[in-house]
């Protein structure tokens, strides 16, 4: 008999059912039910917080750290991260705001995403071509535009918005704010990019396991590279909307967001083990971190326990997924 | 053995393990004697790894008890196991590299001295006696990093000798060792053996255990079939025990077709001092082999066709013109394509379900502008999941979850869909059972068949002879003897590739 299998009989193909109940399991999903749960405590608790006007406020609220999460996402598929992003956001509005004197309002915007494409390629070129590792590379990015940031302003705030820049903060498209479309409509392009491209499929490959996607023919380092100005043009887009939101910009602007970033990509189930991200659910996160954020001024609790209760979501969240896996 | 169940120092009675859905060991038995070394045979999934599993504490059992010495063993962790004289060196390994021998053997039960530091002195006399007591040697000083697998194997046996083990196991213990080393850490145990320790060896190749063993236990799916002394059985037996049926010749018919037209060849290559002067001319349809001990430099000749190694001298040459690949991805676009030697590290994404991994070097053909069709990426899977037998629940089955050679039949149906006409294949046998063995040789000899040509790397010199229409030796990273279609037999490979004398016999 030749049907005798010598490895373990693994239960037959699941059916749709199975699937679609692991798909929706606590271990899949469990940052999208604590997210709704959270909401309807908070709906229940007080009656501001399903007004539109509320809900719309705390995505436009997101929306800087939601663009910069977009881009960690990417970065963490391929098992890369980038610390300099949140300074990158506050350097993008002290460029603007310097050039625009010079060259007006317009080619300064596109002067900002060129240099976000610079400072992508090379802080990617550092990490895969001469090998010094992220978390070194992205210190040293860090404290480099922290220094420019300080060095450009004098330590001062700048100030001079033109009424097209606020339209980046506060202008709206059929009724929505801009903000709100940006990291809604990326949140949506992201997912689908990482999840049903090819490009998508690239960078998961590598975060899986590098070596072996270089020996499949991928083009690695370009890949990460590529990633990292990803991730590079989608701060630069939350500078812009920081920008046009609060109509100047300080040397401090923008810095630290970055740790909420990773948070809420972690958080959102892009793996610490390579080979999975999810950008809907890093959307879901960040909008979890802030409703968080609302819930505690609308119950009177004080915004200062927020940092607090994002530690242990963090830490939490990590050691399930970990212990799940080590189960495995 | 006639009273052998007085004198037993280990007897694992009625072992039974379930997993969900599966009945991984059903009543298992397992005696050992003292000063015995004993073998447990059986394909990938038959249960020796949950049996020895269960021995070290590292799995419960359901049910079946354990005696150890005649007493009952209360066997629930590992540390039980260590401490009741269960000694295990697993395959893959696990010391600290920056630390040196004698750290490593002493790491976590450290003496100490005054004022808390380190007693080298006190460690140092026990290593001495341990070793003088077995007659090993072992520099105590050197480096975790700076030795061979064959010494990092020896300072494993030294931690559980150290820890009073008094039984043995060697999980794959000659996978990763050399003809030389082989021989060596079988003097080892012999040794060992006759200091009155037992060892338990799990080992897929079959013909060592009639070179070391005193019995052999062959188990079948999670069935023992049976017991037997080493002198009055025959490998064929063994494996046809392990199997299931007799077996058959494991390789295919070799081609009587004559040569076709060289569609590779290199040059003079050279690659610092591990690689010196490679020349060798691969053909259509033909299937080459390349041998030689372990770090002779076979993988680095592979690296270097497929543009992941830097040649330092040399020429590529293809279809008769010269060429330049700088990496994988420009061998790929070439039609070449390599499965790497390491499965988990170099050729899967084990996160990634099987679908991915088969399409991984292919996508293009099922993202048209980009976009990913996951239904037709699936089918193509499911192809080759029929093609090549792939035992999975499904196509979206995590690799992480399939055994050795199911894994590595993924390996292949990726290189098989990327349609490479230059197939190299590097120890594509490593660590997988007899019958997936099977499966892979007749898949390359229909492949060769079909017009391709095949560089099979392998340090097995039995699977290069059977397989193989040429083959190529290299010792210490330089061509040692090149043996033609009549000329090629695992003597002569095994000869070429040991022989210390330097002169290179071209036999044509």
């Amino acid at each position: 008999m030749t049907t005798t299998q010598a490895d373990f009989k693994i239960k037959r193909d699941e059916t749709r059912a199975a699937r679609l109940a692991k798909a929706l399991s606590l271990q899949n999903m469990a940052i999208v039910y604590v997210f709704i749960i959270l909401c309807i405590i908070l709906a229940l608790s007080s009656d501001a917080f399903l007004r539109p006007r509320n809900i719309i406020n705390i995505v436009r609220q997101a929306s800087v750290v939601g663009l910069l999460a977009i881009g960690m996402t990417f970065l963490l598929s391929t098992a890369q991260f980038d610390l300099a992003v949140g300074a990158q956001a506050g350097f993008t509005g002290v460029v603007i705001l310097l050039l625009i004197p010079f060259i007006g309002f317009v080619p300064a915007l596109l002067a900002s995403l060129i240099i976000a494409v610079i400072i992508g390629l090379i802080t990617g070129a550092i990490i895969t071509k001469i090998g010094v590792n992220s978390l070194v590379t992205t210190l040293g990015t860090l404290s480099i535009i922290k220094g420019l940031l300080l060095v450009l302003t004098d330590g001062r705030i700048l100030r001079g918005a033109t009424p097209e820049l606020r339209w980046f903060g506060s202008g709206e498209i059929l009724s929505i704010p801009f903000p709100v479309i940006a990291f809604i409509g990326l949140g949506i392009l992201g997912e689908f990019v990482l999840n049903h491209t090819r490009y998508g499929r690239y960078l998961l490959a590598i975060g899986g396991n590098k070596e072996a996607s270089k020996l499949a023919g991928l083009r690695v380092d370009e890949l990460i590279i590529s990633a990292f100005v990803l991730s590079s043009i989608c701060a630069t887009i939350g500078g812009i909307i920081l920008l046009g939101r609060i109509y100047s910009a300080s040397p401090l602007g923008g810095v630290g967001t970055e740790f909420i970033a990773i948070t809420a990509a972690v958080l959102g189930g892009t793996s610490i083990f390579g080979g999975e991200g999810s950008v809907w659910k890093t959307v879901v996160a960040v909008l979890l971190l802030q409703v968080l954020g609302n819930g505690f001024n609308l119950l009177n609790i004080g915004a200062n326990f927020q940092q607090l209760i994002q530690g242990f979501i963090m830490i939490g969240a990590v050691a399930l997924y970990t212990y799940q896996r080590r189960k495995q | 053995m006639t009273d052998s169940s007085l004198q037993n120092i280990l007897e694992m009675r009625g072992i039974t393990k379930t997993f969900p859905g599966v009945i991984a060991l059903d009543k298992v038995d397992l005696e050992i004697a003292p000063g015995e070394v004993h073998a447990v045979v059986g394909e990938n999934g038959a249960g020796k790894s949950t049996l020895m599993k269960i021995l070290s504490g590292a799995y419960p059992r359901d049910s079946g008890s354990i005696m150890l010495d005649g007493k009952p063993a209360n066997i629930e962790s590992p540390a039980d196991a260590i401490r009741q004289g269960i000694g295990i060196v697993y395959q893959d390994l696990p010391l600290v590299p920056a630390l040196t021998v004698l750290a490593n053997i002493n790491l976590g039960r450290e003496q100490s001295g005054a004022l808390g530091r380190i007693d080298r002195a006190a460690h140092l006399a026990r290593y001495q006696r341990l070793c003088d007591s077995f007659g090993i040697h072992l520099d105590p000083r050197l480096r975790i990093r700076d030795l061979t697998v064959a010494e990092r194997q020896l300072v494993e046996i030294l931690k559980v000798l150290d820890r009073d083990a008094q039984v043995i196991v060697m999980d794959e213990p000659t996978a990763t060792l050399d003809q030389n080393a082989k021989e060596a850490l079988f003097q080892t145990v012999r040794r060992l053996q006759a200091g009155g320790k037992s060892f338990i060896f799990i080992t897929h190749f079959i013909d060592e255990i009639f070179e070391i063993a005193d019995r052999v236990t062959i188990l079948k799916d999670g069935l023992r079939v049976d017991t037997l002394d080493i002198d009055k059985t025959t490998p064929e037996a063994v494996v046809a025990m392990m199997i299931g049926h007799s077996p058959r010749d494991m390789f295919p018919e070799k081609s009587v077709a004559g040569e076709g037209q060289a569609v590779l060849e290199l040059r003079g290559i050279d690659v610092g001092a591990r690689i010196r002067d490679i020349s060798l001319t691969l053909h259509k349809g033909e299937i080459l082999g390349l041998t030689g001990l372990v770090g002779s430099g076979c993988s680095d000749i592979a690296h270097v066709i497929i543009g992941n190694l830097h040649a330092d001298g040399g020429e590529i040459w293809l279809d008769g013109e010269p060429a330049r690949i700088d990496s994988p991805y420009d061998a790929i676009q070439r039609g070449i394509c390599l499965l790497p030697s390491d499965r988990k590290g170099l050729g899967l994404i084990l996160e990634f379900e099987l679908a991915r991994n088969i399409s991984l070097s292919s996508i293009a053909d099922v993202s048209p502008r980009g976009i990913i069709q996951f239904a037709r990426e699936r089918q193509i899977a499911q192809e080759y999941i029929e093609q090549l037998r792939i035992v999975t629940p499904s196509a979206r089955q995590r690799v992480r979850n399939l055994s050795g050679g199911n894994q590595q039949k993924v390996v292949l149906a990726r290189m098989l869909n990327t349609n490479a006409r230059i197939l190299i294949l590097d120890e594509p046998t490593q660590g997988i059972d007899v019958r997936a063995k099977e499966e892979i040789f007749a898949l390359m000899r229909q492949l060769a068949d079909q017009g391709k040509a095949i560089l099979f790397i392998s340090s097995e010199f039995k699977e290069v002879a059977g397989v193989a229409d040429r083959g190529i030796v290299l010792r210490d990273g330089a061509i040692a003897a090149e043996l033609d279609r009549e000329d090629i037999s695992e003597a002569r490979l095994v000869s070429a590739a040991t022989s210390r004398a330097a002169t290179a016999t071209t036999a044509s």
